[in-house]
């Protein structure tokens, strides 16, 4: 896939997974490997960027005697999200008319 | 020691020059996925086998950071060190045009800066120096006041124009350098898909 593309497709499926939920390393990685395949590194240099932008935040919560490191979208990254919309219902058109089934010369 | 831990302290000891914090936090990033895996049911040396070498993920750090970095501040120098951080992990076809393209990045602007201070500085000697020729003349009661104001008025002129060359330098310099990143940072993500 294109690498600009796939790195936008990235932080805004990160950002869909987060509001749904608050969750943590292991299992945004597991969520989203079904729809886009992303690397440890990979994710974690997301994560980073996506709190430096506070567009989520962490918190640090213990779970079978282990520390796990939750991440929560923020209002900003919601808005984010949401302005993300317009943008993919434009890509979505341009997929539609580049998939059409017709004579391709 | 347990193997996650030998495992762990390897990609530490990989990061010796970097903040303690930032590699903290990138390791106990990596502790957390490895123990979250081992708990559903993996074992623990598929686990360490199968998520990477521990100086591959310490590479991916010194990536990420020198890339951030460079992305921040983009100075000539941050810029080499980022190019430099890439070319420890990428292949052989991609390494050389990539020295070559730094070598001439760094000429290219390394002889601008050269050829604008060169001007400059020839610039402003002489409209100084014309300024006091101008001026032992006025005062010997040979030439006309106005003569010393304009060679003055050049002289200011053209230090304000020494001033807006030089910025332009410096700021060509950021230029490339955005764009030398540009090009590593989409190496670098071709390079993860192509995994």
């Amino acid at each position: 896939m294109d690498t600009q593309l796939k790195k936008g497709l990235l932080d805004v499926s990160v950002l869909k997974v987060l509001s749904l939920e608050d969750s943590y390393g292991y299992k945004i990685m597991n969520d989203l490997s079904t729809y886009i395949e992303v690397s440890e590194s990979g994710l974690y240099a997301i994560l980073k960027r996506l709190e430096q932008q506070g567009l989520v935040t962490t918190y640090k919560e213990e779970h079978d005697n282990r520390l796990r490191k939750y991440y929560r979208i923020t209002d900003s990254g919601v808005v984010k999200l949401q302005d993300f919309r317009p943008e993919f219902a434009k890509i979505e058109r341009i997929i539609q008319f580049v998939l059409k089934e017709g004579t391709e010369s | 020691m347990s193997a996650k831990q030998t495992f762990l302290e390897q990609v530490r000891d990989n990061l010796r020059r970097y903040p303690d914090g930032d590699v903290n936090d990138y390791i106990e990033y990596y502790d957390e996925l490895i123990s979250e895996r081992i708990a559903n049911g993996e074992a623990e040396s598929d686990v360490l086998e199968k998520i990477g070498k521990p100086k591959d993920i310490a590479t991916s750090f010194k990536q990420n950071n020198a890339i951030e970095r460079a992305v921040k501040k983009p100075t000539v120098s941050n810029g080499l060190k980022a190019l430099i951080a890439a070319l420890s992990v990428l292949s052989l076809p991609f390494l050389l045009p990539a020295i070559g393209v730094a070598i001439a990045l760094v000429s290219v602007v390394a002889g601008l800066f050269l050829c604008g201070l060169a001007v400059v500085a020839l610039g402003v000697v002489a409209a100084i120096l014309s300024t006091i020729d101008i001026a032992a003349i006025v005062f010997a009661g040979d030439a006309p006041v106005y003569l010393l104001l304009l060679t003055g008025g050049a002289t200011v002129v053209i230090v304000a124009l020494a001033y807006e060359v030089l910025r332009g330098l410096v700021f060509t310099s950021r230029w490339t350098t955005r764009a030398l990143i540009h090009t590593l940072k989409a190496r670098q993500n071709k390079k993860k898909e192509d995994k």
